[in-house]
């Protein structure tokens, strides 16, 4: 069985410019791997967004871009949510986003350790709400000093979108502060929140 | 779209008939070929994480059957490939190629929908929500890498080439967004500009260069790109500083041995992530 598709390989993979016999022998082995192996067709995927990246005046672009993260994340947010269904729940949690009451952060985990720090994200109309995070070993956990934000609704979302859970703030007897529970998938080191 | 895709052994045949008779309609074999190649290009878009609908499919097949059948067919000379193998590169390039395009028109589109456009105002989403969520998915991703691509740049251990990267940084960021004050709003901002603003920024860049070359005085602002162009004793005050690092042009198209070494870099990153998440 042939082995994935090395770095060499995959700049191969995506030049269009040679038309040799070798390189149509070559690529037709190779496609099918890549065929059935998502790893490989991931690898490819990413490779072209590298290059894009990489284009002569694509830092400027990539500035502006940056600039409207937020915006871009909310979009995923709402589609997401568009897509889990249509109960009362979501629906009330989708008008919420639609209008903007909602506090966004962003957690942020350090390279080094497991520091966290958290980044203030929009400013919205709900009220200031303090909260620390703690990693636990599913995910996160977030807790609430104010007793009155048991009951709000939040989303986290993680890994770069494809994670979006909503979950309710909860009130911990035996804490004795409010919290909510985000579960994450692998390492993860970026999660997005909106407290409704 | 349900073709029929004949085998390769299929076309190979025809082609060969073709080639040993030159009165031989070619009909047949555009009619095998077709929706061979349908099948590879509808297959490559979809594969590289593109959403394309079938007149994109019918439109880069058309390209490909033009080139295999135009020139393809007299160019190709093979001792082991068949003429479908062939045909098969032609039609991943031109898909590839597509794919490219199509990447540079969405990064052009920096004036991102709002929400409210999509869901309630704009059909956009309820028309084609496969496309509209492919489309923000790779922002996302490209946001993402761009993120990683500038901490990577800021980050150069060379002094001159830190110097150079965060004084194009400033200067971009000057100059197309000549109203922005923060640079800590943004979730790109890194540990680096963490809590500065434009000017903090470019004040703690000014005192870096100034300690580092105490005989000159330097001050932010429009003035900046003029002194550096400024003679001083046998030389340039640019050619002081960075020596042969700054050029204005790399300034506006960045050097591309500076790129070229930050593109290796996060290609051997993504690599090394993509094979430990497998494992």
């Amino acid at each position: 069985m042939r082995q994935h598709l090395t770095q060499e390989e995959i700049i191969k993979y995506m030049d269009t410019t040679d038309l040799s016999e070798e390189y149509a022998l070559w690529l037709e082995e190779a496609q099918t791997h890549v065929d059935d192996c998502v790893l490989c067709q991931e690898q490819l995927r990413r490779f072209l967004t590298i290059e894009h990246v990489c284009e002569a005046d694509m830092l400027t672009q990539s500035i502006a871009w940056m600039e409207k993260e937020s915006d871009v994340r909310r979009n995923m947010v709402l589609f997401r949510l568009e897509m889990l269904g249509q109960n009362e729940r979501i629906q009330r949690v989708r008008q919420a986003m639609l209008q903007g009451q909602f506090a966004e952060y962003v957690i942020r985990q350090s390279q080094i350790g497991r520091r966290k720090s958290i980044f203030r994200g929009s400013d919205t109309d709900t009220p200031e709400q303090t909260f620390c995070v703690e990693y636990t070993d599913t995910g996160i956990r977030m807790k609430f000093d104010n007793p009155a934000m048991t009951g709000h609704e939040l989303i986290c979302e993680s890994d770069n979108a494809q994670n979006i859970q909503l979950c309710k703030i909860v009130w911990n007897e035996e804490i004795g502060v409010a919290i909510a529970d985000a579960e994450g998938i692998g390492d993860m080191s970026e999660y997005h929140i909106y407290i409704l | 779209m349900s073709y029929y895709t004949p085998s390769g052994q299929e076309i190979e045949e025809e082609y060969l008939a073709v080639k040993a008779d030159a009165d031989r309609d070619q009909g047949h074999l555009y009619e095998l070929l077709w929706p061979y190649v349908a099948h590879i290009v509808a297959k490559t878009i979809r594969m590289l994480g593109v959403y394309a609908d079938e007149s994109i499919v019918e439109d880069l097949t058309q390209e490909t059957m033009l080139a295999v059948m135009k020139t393809g067919m007299e160019q190709f000379e093979a001792k082991q490939a068949l003429f479908s193998t062939y045909c098969g590169v032609i039609a991943k390039n031109k898909s590839v190629d597509w794919i490219r395009k199509q990447h540079r028109r969405w990064v052009n589109e920096v004036e991102i929908s709002e929400p409210e456009s999509i869901f309630d105002n704009g059909a956009d989403f309820y028309n084609n929500p496969e496309e509209v969520i492919l489309r923000e998915e790779y922002r996302l991703s490209y946001i993402d890498r761009s993120k990683k691509f500038l901490r990577m740049f800021i980050e150069l251990p060379e002094r001159p080439q830190k110097l150079v990267s965060c004084c194009y940084t400033l200067i971009l960021f000057q100059r197309y967004h000549p109203m922005s004050k923060q640079l800590s709003s943004p979730a790109w901002s890194y540990e680096q500009l963490e809590g500065c603003t434009v000017e903090k920024g470019a004040d703690r860049f000014m005192k870096e260069i100034n300690e580092w070359i105490p005989y000159l005085e330097l001050y932010w602002g429009d003035e900046f790109l003029d002194e550096m162009d400024q003679p001083y004793e046998h030389s340039y005050v640019r050619d002081i500083i960075f020596s042969e690092l700054y050029r204005i042009k790399d300034f506006e198209n960045w050097s591309i041995r500076i790129r070229m070494k930050l593109k290796k870099q996060m290609a051997q990153q993504e690599y090394r992530t993509c094979m430990s998440e497998l494992s």
